[in-house]
């Protein structure tokens, strides 16, 4: 059976497998993505409108004291889960925290992806032909989303 | 302990507080957590997503998780408005697409 990229040992940490390409794909993905949260807003940038949804889409006094209150925590956090998928990307073992900060981060930079890439169906792939860069987005949220199963699949039960 | 005659004696008036004219109080109605569809999330992260923050069985998460994908959406959890929006917050910080509304 094939190695997964990470594995889960018997004394609770993960084993990272990741080739030397997918190390220096993900950094790169990582520090890109960081960049794009720290410049760019989701009225800047719709594509990040996925990352920060409405709780309150039709009232907006209360989503504005929403966002007050929450906005920048998940800011915050998701800068953070991107520092541990930085890390991991030169670890060999990472603690259950960190798998789950790392797979936080590969599904926002998937969300982020697919709203660019206008993913309506999971199972019908988008029209990318003759488009450079959007073949390589694609390519980069299929390999993402393989790497997420993976993780989920390593996960298993939550605790 | 002494059974003397009893003095007349006056009650001390007391302070009763009353609502403000037009104040209304509203009572803290149930609100609802709804999770929406989206082509994007897998759904084995979706049912782990639900398993890890509200701590439901795999066949209940699995269910509200096609609940999510078949219908379009499904209500994930209900509380007071504070404790709901502590959901929605969760579930955006996982990605997912969640809102709260009143319970009516």
């Amino acid at each position: 059976m094939p190695k997964g990229p990470i594995r889960r040992r018997k004394d609770g940490t993960f084993e990272v497998s990741l080739g030397t390409n997918e190390r220096e794909v993900l950094a790169e993905v990582a520090g890109q993505f960081r960049a794009l949260l720290m410049h760019e807003t989701p009225s800047s940038d719709p594509s990040l409108q996925r990352l920060f949804p409405p709780a309150h889409p039709d009232d907006p006094i209360a989503e504005l004291e929403y966002e007050d209150a929450v906005g920048g925590d998940l800011l915050r956090d998701r800068l953070a889960s991107l520092d541990v998928l930085e890390r991991a990307t030169h670890a060999q073992t990472l603690r259950e925290p960190d798998v789950l900060a790392c797979m936080r981060a590969v599904n926002d930079v998937r969300l982020v992806l697919g709203s660019r890439l206008d993913i309506r169906e999971d199972t019908t792939p988008p029209d990318v032909a003759g488009d450079p860069d959007a073949e390589a987005s694609f390519e980069l949220y299929t390999y993402l989303s393989w790497l997420l199963g993976m993780i989920i699949d390593e996960l298993g039960e939550p605790g | 302990m002494s059974a003397g005659t009893a003095a007349p004696t006056k009650t001390a008036p007391v302070e009763v507080e009353r609502p403000e004219a037009g104040e209304v109080v509203v009572p803290d109605v149930p609100w609802i957590v709804i999770v929406w569809n989206d082509p994007i999330n897998l759904m084995t992260y979706v049912t782990w997503v639900f398993m890890k923050l509200f701590g439901y069985p795999r066949t209940k998460a699995e269910k509200l998780m096609m609940d999510v994908h078949t219908k379009g959406k499904a209500v994930v959890s209900n509380g007071t408005k504070d404790e709901c929006e502590g959901h929605v917050a969760r579930l955006h910080a996982y990605g997912l697409w969640a809102t709260m509304q009143k319970d009516r």
